[in-house]
């Protein structure tokens, strides 16, 4: 061993020997013990994680009022099983959370048999405001979490209500809200990654992804709603129950150009903030929004279509004449006008004037017969939902002579509006196709969809269909016209020339229709001949004394008292030429 | 020993040493290289690590910003919502018009 060569030859042996060791080591490590160091690493490290809870979306009106949007809240919970001193925990957070000492100590007290290393995590409160998530986390306690979350909120209360709706935590509701949230709610998808010690995502693992711990909030809406409108209508609503006596009144604002939903009201409404109450006490019926969901026989203002239907078949014209004997017998019953009247010799213009129920029976019977009638009726949308973006749309009832519980009578009756049920929105889609040439628009409320990348897209105006000619609606939009400024120029509006009609429909109980009770109403456009507004006015169950509540007595001047200033709002100016033609 | 021996084993004994001191420095250089790689390695993995922890933590002040923006925007819809600015009205001295005039001013060269 004394040789240089032997004893460098040692060394090598030995470095060799260690190197080998090494080697073998990190092959053992790397190769053969690979799945099993990577499952205990997976096991300590590797969890689903979510990113923190994105913002729904928030909700504007045309001008981009805020009219839906998030406040920033925490929901609070606790690792009880971390937690040495339950009394003194409860006794801090008590009076930050607002909550009793003897409820939060239950909460805080970890099991009794709790064994080593379990953790035990509890909730504690929920959406509490960013002030007292501030307090929380001053007093700095290990076992406290604090999740962000959002707090939905109406900065314009209770306005709007019916339209606006609201969706519970599984993503149900009503109204727009309930009807928009697969737009509205934001991206949450559970990931899993490497994660630190409170399940918060490594950074190498967002970099590994390429994904931002930034949630991604849902769409934003603008509306075709104007809340100053809205405000303006639903006090309107609510002065015209008032005024009237009444159960509740609806009234909608639309552009017939674009089919536009500009306001739509209903009294009495219900605040959404307070809807966990209403729940509670099981009224959900008062959340949907009557304007879409709540049928009713129209009345009078059905006999638009009748005539509509009749001129665009091309089977009347303005020479075309009856004569009205103040009764019609057709499938078993009796026709009568609405004051038992006979008019005698009438044309087109005095049955829409003088609003005869014989004179729209004889249309629907004599001349147009079930299959010309019925086509037009479903024209003009009756019997399916308009597919407004509102949760719970009601389609209507519409007898057709093919249905198993049709009666002869329902050809006579529909034609005047018995027998036939609709919902505000749909009578008023109908006038809005008059007023726009005979192209009935898409009733809509979302005007725009915002993405969070801050791209948006514009919602066209969408042409449902043409149900008359041009040159129908035309003549029609004229005879309605005269049929105001000759009957009912209590609806008149000083500087506007206003088509419209009115309506008295009965109310269907047990045993046949109530006695009494009424829903009047009232729709209009203008000013004719280039209508940029229609407005329905329905009041229901006035209470005023029985021979004043037709609809020409409550609805139509009640029109009359609100369009000025509702005119204004909207930016149509009066015309000083406009006269009432003779 | 002869001379040529001599002569002959110096050389061969030269020209082990100059092999050996080659491969030295092979090793030496190859040694360097991988240990600047290495180190160049792992300083680019530090740098992106604390870049990534850098980014992580600008966006979750962003995402707080964001959430302090969404509370300001409910605030300012509070303040300006229709109810309290007509109550502010009110207080004012306004009060609502009991009738209303719609007219249309013409301003000559103003395009309709």
């Amino acid at each position: 061993m004394r040789s240089p060569d032997a004893r460098l030859r040692l060394i090598a042996l030995v470095l060799a020997l260690v190197s080998l060791v090494i080697v073998g080591r990190l092959v053992d490590l790397q190769v053969l013990g690979y799945g099993r160091y990577r499952d205990e690493v997976d096991t300590l490290v590797h969890r689903q994680y979510t990113l923190p809870q994105p913002p729904p979306g928030r909700v504007y009106d045309r001008n981009g009022a805020l009219l839906v949007g998030n406040m920033p809240v925490y929901d609070v919970g606790a690792e009880v099983s971390m937690i040495r001193d339950p009394q003194a925990a409860a006794r801090a957070l008590a009076p930050i959370l607002n909550l009793p000492l003897g409820d939060l100590l239950a909460t805080l007290t970890p099991p009794a048999n709790l064994e080593e290393g379990r953790i035990v995590w509890r909730p504690i409160a929920k959406k509490i405001s960013v002030e007292q998530a501030k307090r929380l986390q001053e007093l700095e306690l290990l076992w406290l979490t604090l999740t962000p979350t959002w707090q939905r909120t109406y900065p314009e209360g209770d306005l709007a209500a019916y339209v606006l709706g609201f969706v519970n935590e599984e993503g149900n509701g009503y109204g727009l809200l309930g009807s928009q949230w697969a737009f509205l709610q934001g991206e949450h998808p559970q990931l899993a990654g490497d994660v630190t010690g409170n399940t918060s995502p490594l950074a190498d693992t967002l970099v590994r992804t390429a994904r931002s711990p930034l949630p991604v909030a849902g769409m934003d809406l603008r509306l075709t709603l104007d809340r100053t409108v809205q405000a303006y209508i639903e006090e309107q609503a609510r002065l015209a129950t008032e005024q009237y006596k009444a159960e509740g009144c609806t009234i909608i604002v639309m552009d017939p150009r674009t089919g536009e939903i500009i306001a739509m009201a209903s009294w009495p409404k219900y605040d959404p903030a307070r809807y966990a109450e209403y729940m509670v006490e099981g009224e959900t019926t008062i959340f949907s929004d009557p304007a879409v969901t709540r049928l009713y026989e129209p009345g009078s203002t059905f006999k638009v279509i009748t005539v509509a239907g009749a001129l665009d078949a091309g089977l009347v014209n303005l020479d075309w004449s009856y004569y009205d004997a103040g009764g019609l017998e057709y499938g078993g019953i009796i026709v009568r006008n609405w004051d038992g009247r006979a008019y005698g010799q009438q044309n087109l213009q005095g049955l829409l004037a003088k609003s005869l129920n014989v004179g729209a029976a004889t249309l629907s019977t004599r001349v147009m017969g079930p299959e010309v009638f019925y086509r037009y009726v479903r024209a003009f949308g009756f019997g399916q939902p308009t597919g407004i973006e509102i949760a719970g749309e009601a389609a209507g009832v519409v007898h057709l002579p093919s249905d198993w519980n049709w009666e002869d009578a329902f050809l006579a009756t529909n034609a005047f509006g018995q027998g036939i049920a609709v919902t505000p929105l749909q009578m008023i889609t109908a006038f809005a196709a008059v007023a726009n040439d005979g192209v009935m628009m898409q009733p809509h409320l979302v005007a725009e969809r915002r993405l969070p990348d801050g791209s948006s897209v514009v919602v066209p105006p969408r042409p449902l269909g043409q149900p008359i000619k041009p040159e129908t609606a035309r003549t029609l939009q004229e005879l309605l016209v005269r049929a105001v400024e000759k009957e009912v120029p209590q609806a008149m509006v000083p500087g506007y020339r206003i088509a419209g009609k009115t309506g008295t429909a009965q109310i269907p109980g047990v045993g046949g229709y109530e006695q009494d009770q009424v829903i009047g109403s009232f729709i209009a456009f203008g000013p004719v001949p280039d209508p940029q507004v229609v407005v329905l006015v329905k009041i229901d169950r006035p209470g005023n004394e029985p021979w004043l509540r037709w609809g020409s007595q409550t609805a139509a001047p009640f029109f009359a008292q609100m369009a000025p200033r509702l005119f204004m709002l909207l930016g149509i100016p009066a015309a000083p030429q406009a006269q009432v033609q003779p | 020993m002869s001379v040529i021996w001599l002569q002959k084993t110096h050389g061969v004994q030269q020209r082990q040493v100059h092999k050996e001191r080659t491969l030295a420095a092979v090793l030496f250089v190859a040694l360097v290289v991988l240990t600047l790689l290495a180190g160049a390695y792992l300083a680019l993995m530090a740098r992106n690590t604390y870049l990534a922890q850098d980014i992580w933590s600008m966006e979750k002040d962003l995402a707080q910003f964001e959430r302090a923006n969404r509370a300001l925007e409910i605030e300012i819809a509070t303040w300006t919502r229709i109810e309290r600015l007509q109550e502010r009205a009110r207080q004012l001295g306004y009060k609502p018009a009991d009738q209303v005039d719609y007219m249309v001013l013409e301003v000559p060269g103003a395009q309709p």
